[in-house]
């Protein structure tokens, strides 16, 4: 009963929805289901949708004409659709107008709600002509004593319907076709321009692809600073093909069409795309960091992080990385295509990944920007991945015993140390313990008369980190001259 | 007579009660509907520029309502498009746009790309619209009501300054008549009504140049 009573209200939009009947031919797009995805797509729903525009007297193309042109010119949905593509479907399927529907809202189980929003686009000129939208839900229809209001969220989906399907009917007619606004026969499909960054009076290439709803242009001339050429037909239809010489001058040159044919007047297409004349390399910098530097060398002992900085800022195209020896022996030559990293890491390996012994070498990094510019920045490193040795000697002068820590002769003494020493008693009770950085030193060692020998460890740290230790080694005591330890006994502390 | 009389004083109350207990609801409705002013900004304190095909750029979706922005986008580009104040471009024209200049969807746009937009596409206003919320709130008697704020944001595209900024938060509530008539109950129909608020609210301040 209830039912029948909710149909009876809306008879008199059917009939009222029939008179209106225009030989206008409309083609309605797969209904867009945006509840579910960004791209969804409900069949069942257009099914549904064009069963009522046709019942509300409208003239639909048949669903399959429809979904058979979409998937010959790979229309997904309808929010792929382009002017160009409703131009295109009103000539090929002879539609007046483009109906594309949208689900915005789709609720169940005790949210019952719907939405959904129809838009017309006129084939002539493919622009967006109408719109219209419902949305509803069964608390915001709910009528006093619940006269006519639908029961689920069927009657609800239906009703929505039914309101879109009779507004369209109501209004749609009423769109007067529009006259052939000019110059839109042609889809520019692709325009492209290699490369975008040049070097002056280097040659740049350009590929366009044109799409056309009658005849191909007769001639298109690309306008692009002042230059001036013709286009040249590929080997595909629509393809077109030209090259030049770039200016000289620096700066950004944009590209312009103007597209002659026989059935339209020229159009002109400003500004869509561009290429970037640039003759002079950026300013390359770089700073070495986890190491020590020291006159302009940088002392590293396990790796070395390179950051290089680019002003200005621009795209590189390849980059290289060239280690040299101070005689000029390469034992690093690296290329990348692509963009130079922000960090780079040297662990004073060679290209065979084999450490390279300690000592002065000469890192450049080169690189080459977009348009093909060179830049280039060296700096000295020095690989030091043992710590200098220290001697230790027992020295008598007059009537004392000194112990005197001092470099072994030859030694490059290129980073300063930090040293521990302790002497010690055979018996292990501890005499002095200094620390310093300088050298060499000399302390004054107790008057030990029962004893000729002492023992004494020594702890010493560069400013890069190598570490060595000597623990309770034997300093003998001179009776009249010089006793020396031997450094061979030391041990590498990594 | 008394009889009569007794009976007319008992009418004429409950007319007088009938009608107080109305412009009481009128009231409510009244205060309901008027809830909250649209904050408009002018840039520059005046508004100079004027547009008549616009394109609405991707809305950016800030609530945790997956394929709002989508919907949104449907729905401010019918409510356009009814209004008749701008004509819009359809969608799929800025999908090729976005293909011709290798350009993402969520690109940041700055005046140069919105100024090269309005070249290829031959507009002169471009709309960006930020969801910046949309959830549900407690209403009256533990009922949940829809809620959305927006920040609608016009410029002119051929120089990409902002002409105009709106920003706006409803609920479905705001819109009721008299019990609960005329209340919105989905995220659309709540859309509608707030796209078609910042229009007339456009139209109001001049911007329209069709």
């Amino acid at each position: 009963m209830r039912q029948l009573l909710f149909f009876l209200l809306l008879t008199p939009f059917f009939l009222f929805g029939s008179g209106n009947l225009r030989a206008q031919t409309i083609a309605l797009l797969p209904v867009a289901d945006t509840t579910i995805d960004y791209n969804g797509v409900d069949l069942n729903l257009t099914d549904t949708l064009h069963q009522l525009l046709v019942e509300a007297g409208l003239t639909l193309l048949d669903d399959t004409s429809m979904r058979r042109f979409m998937a010959a010119n790979r229309l997904r949905h309808s929010g792929s659709i382009d002017s160009f593509a409703v131009q295109k479907i009103g000539r090929e399927l002879a539609v007046d107008l483009v109906l594309s529907a949208t689900l915005c809202e789709n609720g169940a189980l005790g949210k019952e709600r719907f939405g959904l929003i129809l838009t017309a686009l006129e084939t002539v000129n493919g622009t967006v002509v109408w719109s219209f939208q419902s949305s509803s839900s069964l608390y915001q229809e709910t009528t006093l004593l619940s006269v006519g209001a639908p029961r689920d969220g069927a009657e609800l989906k239906f009703l929505v319907l039914l309101q879109v399907a009779q507004q369209a009917a109501a209004e749609l007619p009423e769109i007067v076709p529009l006259r052939p606004a000019g110059g839109h026969q042609f889809k520019l499909v692709d325009l492209q321009i290699f490369p975008e960054y040049v070097q002056g009076k280097s040659p740049v290439e350009c590929q366009l692809k044109l799409e056309s709803l009658a005849a191909m242009p007769t001639r298109i001339i690309l306008s692009s600073g002042k230059e001036q050429l013709e286009l040249l037909p590929g080997k595909v239809a629509g393809d077109y093909l030209g090259h030049w010489l770039a200016p000289a001058a620096d700066g950004v040159y944009c590209v312009s069409l103007d597209i002659y044919a026989v059935d339209s007047e020229p159009i002109a297409m400003h500004n869509y795309a561009s290429y970037t004349v640039i003759n002079q390399a950026p300013q390359l910098t770089i700073e070495l960091k986890q190491g020590f530097t020291l006159n302009e060398v940088t002392i590293f002992r396990e790796q070395l992080l390179i950051t290089a900085r680019l002003h200005p800022n621009r795209a590189v195209s390849r980059w290289q990385v060239k280690v040299t020896r101070q005689d000029g022996t390469v034992v690093v030559d690296d290329q990348v295509d692509g963009e130079l990293p922000r960090d780079l890491f040297w662990r004073g390996w060679n290209n065979k990944r084999q450490r390279l012994p300690d000592g002065e070498y000469t890192f450049t990094l080169i690189i080459w920007d977009a348009a093909g510019n060179r830049a280039e920045a060296s700096r000295k490193v020095f690989l030091q991945s043992e710590c200098q040795p220290i001697e230790a000697n027992a020295v008598r002068r007059g009537k004392q015993n000194f112990v005197r820590l001092s470099t072994p002769e030859g030694s490059s003494g290129l980073l300063g140390l930090n040293w521990k020493l302790q002497v010690l008693r055979p018996d292990g009770e501890l005499l002095m313990e200094h620390s310093g950085s300088s050298l060499p030193v000399e302390f004054v060692l107790p008057d030990e008369k029962d004893v000729d020998f002492l023992l004494f460890s020594i702890d010493v740290r560069d400013q890069v980190g190598n570490t060595f230790s000597v623990v309770d080694s034997r300093l003998q005591l001179p009776e009249s001259g010089l006793h020396v330890v031997k450094t061979e006994k030391w041990s590498n502390d990594f | 007579m008394t009889y009569i009389s007794g009976y007319r004083k008992r009418v004429c109350s409950f007319i007088r009660q009938f009608l107080l207990l109305l412009s009481g609801l009128i009231l409510v409705a009244c205060s309901a509907a008027d809830s909250d002013k649209i904050i408009t900004r002018v840039a520059g304190g005046e508004l100079r520029s004027k547009v008549c095909r616009v394109v609405l750029l991707p809305f950016v979706n800030e609530s945790l309502s997956e394929q709002l922005d989508i919907q949104a986008y449907r729905i401010f580009l019918a409510e356009i498009v009814k209004s008749g104040v701008f004509t819009v471009t359809p969608e799929g024209d800025l999908r090729d746009f976005f293909y011709r200049n290798r350009i993402s969807p969520q690109t940041i746009w700055d005046r140069k790309l919105i100024a090269t937009l309005s070249q290829q596409l031959d507009v002169d206003g471009a709309l960006v619209v930020y969801i910046r919320d949309s959830n549900l709130v407690r209403g009256s008697y533990g009922s949940k009501q829809t809620f959305v704020s927006l920040q609608v944001e016009l410029h002119d595209a051929r120089s990409g300054k902002l002409i105009l900024s709106n920003f706006l938060r409803r609920r479905g509530s705001d819109y009721i008549k008299v019990l609960h008539f005329g209340v919105i109950d989905t995220v659309s129909g709540l859309l509608q009504r707030m796209a078609r608020e910042i229009i007339e609210i456009w139209d109001e301040e001049g911007v329209s140049g069709c």
